[in-house]
């Protein structure tokens, strides 16, 4: 272990916890949330990256109203899942996990992607019916869409260098 | 208009996904097989000291050549599918470790193959 554990009560409570245990100790726990785990980011940066393409230009002939009616609830699933298996992982060795750096940058990104969602829907996604298809999204709908990108592949390259850093 | 900064969005994307690849990768956990001199096969048989049967790596402590080893196996569940549950391990017991020396933390193994009770399993 290279970087000192933080040994927050919370952390200790979270890997000393019955789920700490049972996902150290079965055999197929650990495996199975990380096929959850997997399934989930994958639906919900899939659906984030389709729609944030379209935001910044791509397929502009599909209505954005319609694709985003199809696409967030999409990501909103894949969150559900991605968030408990990745709670279950993290709680093997959290006060290691939690003080590596990979792990931090992933964490950062998350909460940069879900800030950015919650602008996304107080601001442009308003008045998203003004440019429905074939017509350029406004500036802030592109930036937005830029940042989401990056903050949700940030996520995932985070998430798989933990096991490197 | 649109269209660069649509190429300008992707290629970003790119250089993300490069960045990612390109990053130091191996400092500093024991996973993945980069972090271990592979051009130097170490085999250790000695006594298990203590037995660590956790996801996502199990390990052992071996006692061999006067030092104690640190001793990353495989998933706990690979080794039970290849025939050599980890739970099979006690202290105390005779295992020879076949792998690699860490190259940056003094006394740990990779192991490659564990042969125990007359059962040599593969763990790569």
């Amino acid at each position: 272990m290279e970087h000192a554990p933080l040994d927050h009560p919370l952390l200790v409570g979270l890997e000393q916890s019955a789920l700490g245990a049972a996902m150290r100790q079965s055999l197929v726990l650990y495996p199975g949330a990380e096929v959850l785990h997997i399934l989930g980011f994958a639906l919900l940066v899939g659906s984030i990256v389709g729609f944030d393409l379209r935001v910044l230009g791509l397929s502009r002939h599909l209505p954005v109203a319609a694709f985003a009616r199809h696409s967030v609830p999409l990501a909103m699933l894949g969150f559900a899942m991605a968030l408990p298996t990745g709670l279950m992982l993290f709680s093997t060795e959290a006060t290691s996990i939690a003080a590596n750096p990979a792990f931090q940058f992933k964490l950062v990104c998350i909460f940069a992607g879900l800030a950015n969602a919650a602008l996304f829907h107080l601001g442009p996604w308003r008045r998203m019916r003004d440019w429905d298809s074939g017509i350029p999204a406004p500036r802030a709908a592109r930036i937005g869409a830029g940042i989401s990108l990056c903050a949700w592949i940030g996520a995932i390259c985070g998430g798989r260098l933990i096991a490197y850093f | 208009m649109q269209r660069r900064h649509l190429t300008i969005a992707l290629a970003g994307l790119g250089i993300l996904g490069l960045a990612g690849l390109a990053l130091p990768g191996p400092a500093e956990a024991h996973h993945g097989w980069g972090s271990y001199d592979a051009s130097r096969t170490l085999t250790l048989d000695g006594v298990v000291e203590k037995v660590v049967p956790d996801n996502p790596h199990a390990e052992l402590v071996l006692r061999a050549d006067g030092r104690s080893w640190q001793v990353i196996l495989s998933p706990p569940y690979r080794m039970a599918n290849r025939g050599k549950a980890i739970a099979e391990i006690k202290a105390g017991d005779r295992l020879i470790a076949v792998g690699y020396a860490s190259k940056q933390h003094e006394n740990e193994m990779r192991a490659e193959r564990i042969t125990h009770n007359g059962v040599t399993v593969e763990l790569r």
